[in-house]
């Protein structure tokens, strides 16, 4: 056995694999090494979709089922009338269904979206000539979605302390910005805040450094080529926010 | 190798994570419900039953003709008051007059033919006498006696014939006569047309069915307007004669108007337009207000079936019923106050009516009810912690 053999088994090990995902948090570059070198989807992305699930499913097992309902109404500004028949017919589908829907919902949403981002870098790879391909950027952005885990840890001691089951869906995650006490006098921005956790903001500029890293191109350019899909997600719901 | 640096920094950064809950459960608590609060008053308490129903005269009669003929004369409008007595239609005489002259002639002819026949039987009642006489000289034979005998007889009987002829013809007259007065309609009552419903030139039928023309007019006494309406079956034991209610018609919804129970039906009906049972209960207006009672309006009526007494109660989204079918078990709650935090509270409880609920149960008078609102109280659970507003009620 050669040592670039022993290299690549070592990285496909469970041991190599905890390795890497510790680098992701605590030293990106030898994490992009070594995701470059050897492009594995499996393991980040059953952690990442794994315990999601599991939170999530936790979540909806101690909510009051009939106050989650009322709550999620609630920030839909509705009259009263409107929102006992939204109660009806919420009410129609069983918890377990709820469940159910949420979960298998939340998942095809997350895995849509790295098909998307992954997409969308491979098309940039491709218009820009380099050796790149999508199970490269697929395989960096699962992994790049790695400290989404600390989110679901904060999940969980959240729905621990829960004393009655009625926790809010918008209070579940401490690591949003709404959560952290950031606030504006901006109802719609104050919806994205409550939605935009750090772990999204660290994922996506683990994703500049490696794109950087990877195609040894300029900070400028990095940010430019990484974040221009959010940029114009965010101009187009800024347009529409003002008008 | 895992790098045990790394592995702080990760056990730091999950710690962090861990502690965030904590410290804002620390420092800012749990969210407290913003709820409103009461105390408990002394209220009125007015049970209630609603029944459907119409505005209706109780003196009121339908005029209608008893001879066919061309109404000739109106003396009425609709609107106008008449008292009992007053003639108000006539129907076209003509016919009538006619057949009163032919019978009167006939009553005449048969007075004169029942003055030829005694004339005739005096006659007759002489020669008889007189040929008698003869008969017992012999000087006349006993069949010339017997004719005369028989046309005596002939003649006693032919007056008795004229004279039921006479009888038969005032009869008649009599008759024509009766008639003749039913072409003159009088009213029957004091009272308002409230109907017209027959125009000079039309043609007065005598008919009991409802066909263009067997309908003259309705008379009313308005001052006997009342209100009728129809009260369930399952709500009739609540309802008895005297008890107060308000009527509010269709057509003056913010004017309710005062009103007693003056009779209730012993039958109960499956009334046009409804598939369960009745009864129908009839309700005196004792004080209209400014509505203008017209006939037929339709109204709805709220029956008090209880008097009204002063009784400890809440509002009536602040008590909560649970019911476990189960166990057979129904209770109601109540969440009071107890300085920020919610205690949920077994009470019993009594009437109610739209708005409150009594208290049946010895709560102090002073303590704070949660009684909104309804998006809180109901996932309100007991030791939750409460921003209470008090509201002052009326």
């Amino acid at each position: 056995m050669t040592d670039i053999d022993k290299l690549q088994k070592h990285k496909t090990e469970p041991a190599g694999m905890i390795n890497t995902a510790i680098n992701i948090i605590t030293s990106p570059a030898e994490a992009f090494a070594e995701i470059q070198e050897r492009p594995t989807k499996i393991f980040p992305m059953t952690v990442v979709l794994f315990s999601m699930m599991l939170v999530m499913l936790w979540y909806y097992n101690i909510v009051d089922f009939d106050w989650f309902i009322d709550d999620a109404m609630r920030l839909s500004n509705i009259s009263e009338v409107q929102m006992e028949q939204a109660r009806e017919q919420m009410g129609s589908m069983s918890q377990a269904t709820f469940t159910a829907v949420g979960i298998l919902g939340s998942t095809v949403f997350l895995v849509v979206l790295w098909i998307l981002q992954a997409g969308y870098l491979s098309l940039a790879s491709a218009l820009n000539g380099d050796q790149f391909r999508f199970t490269n950027w697929f395989s960096l952005v699962v992994w790049t979605a790695l400290p989404y885990l600390l989110s679901t840890v904060g999940m969980a001691v959240t729905i621990m302390l829960s004393p009655n089951g009625q926790l809010s869906a918008f209070d579940l995650n401490p690591l949003t910005l709404r959560n952290l006490g950031i606030a504006t006098s901006i109802d719609s921005l104050n919806r994205v805040f409550s939605q935009l956790d750090l772990t999204i903001i660290w994922g996506i500029t683990l994703t500049v450094m490696a794109y950087k890293q990877w195609l040894q191109s300029s900070w400028p350019k990095a940010c430019g080529i990484v974040l221009a899909p959010y940029l114009l997600f965010i101009g187009v719901w800024t347009y529409f926010a003002l008008t | 190798m895992i790098n045990l640096k790394k592995l702080l920094v990760v056990g730091f950064l999950a710690g962090t994570v861990i502690a965030l809950p904590f410290i804002n459960r620390t420092v800012f608590g749990t969210n407290a419900k913003e709820v409103n609060v009461s105390v408990i008053s002394q209220r009125i308490i007015s049970p209630s039953i609603l029944a459907s129903g119409f505005l209706a005269h109780e003196e009121e009669v339908m005029l209608s003709s008893e001879v066919i003929g061309k109404v000739s004369e109106l003396f009425v409008e609709e609107g106008d008051r008449v008292e009992t007595g007053d003639l108000v239609l006539r129907v076209d005489d003509k016919n009538f007059l006619a057949g009163l002259e032919q019978s009167e002639a006939a009553v005449r002819i048969n007075t004169i033919d029942i003055e030829r026949q005694e004339v005739r039987i005096d006659n007759l009642e002489r020669q008889y006498e007189r040929s008698k006489s003869l008969y017992e000289q012999n000087l006349i034979g006993a069949e010339e006696y017997e004719a005369l005998l028989n046309q005596l007889e002939l003649a006693r009987i032919d007056f008795l014939s004229s004279q039921e002829r006479l009888a038969q013809s005032e009869a008649q007259l009599d008759q024509v006569l009766d008639q003749l007065s039913k072409t003159q309609i009088i009213s029957p009552i004091d009272g308002v047309i409230t109907s017209l419903d027959i125009k000079v030139g039309e043609t007065a039928i005598a008919s009991s069915t409802n066909i263009p023309g067997s309908s003259l007019m309705t008379i009313a006494n308005p001052a006997s307007i009342y209100t009728e309406v129809l009260v369930d079956e399952a709500d009739i034991a609540n309802v008895e004669v005297g008890q107060r209610a308000e009527i509010v018609a269709i057509a003056y919804p913010d004017q309710p108007m005062q009103g007693v129970v003056r009779f209730i039906a012993n039958t109960a009906k499956v009334a046009q337009g409804r598939t369960g049972l009745s009864f129908v209960v009839k309700i005196d207006i004792t004080d209209p207000g400014d509505v203008v009672l017209r006939p037929g309006m339709s109204c709805r009526a709220e029956i008090f079936t209880r008097q009204d007494q002063r009784v400890a109660a809440v509002p009536i989204e602040a008590v909560i019923f649970e019911e476990d079918r189960a166990e057979l078990r129904s209770e109601y709650f109540i969440f009071i106050n107890d300085d920020g935090v919610a205690r949920k509270t077994k009470v019993d409880v009594g009437l109610s009516d739209d708005e409150y609920q009594e208290l049946v149960s010895a709560v102090d008078g002073d303590i704070e009810i949660v009684i909104g609102p309804n998006q809180e109280l109901r996932h309100l659970l007991d030791g939750d912690r409460l921003d209470a507003t008090l509201i002052e009620e009326e």
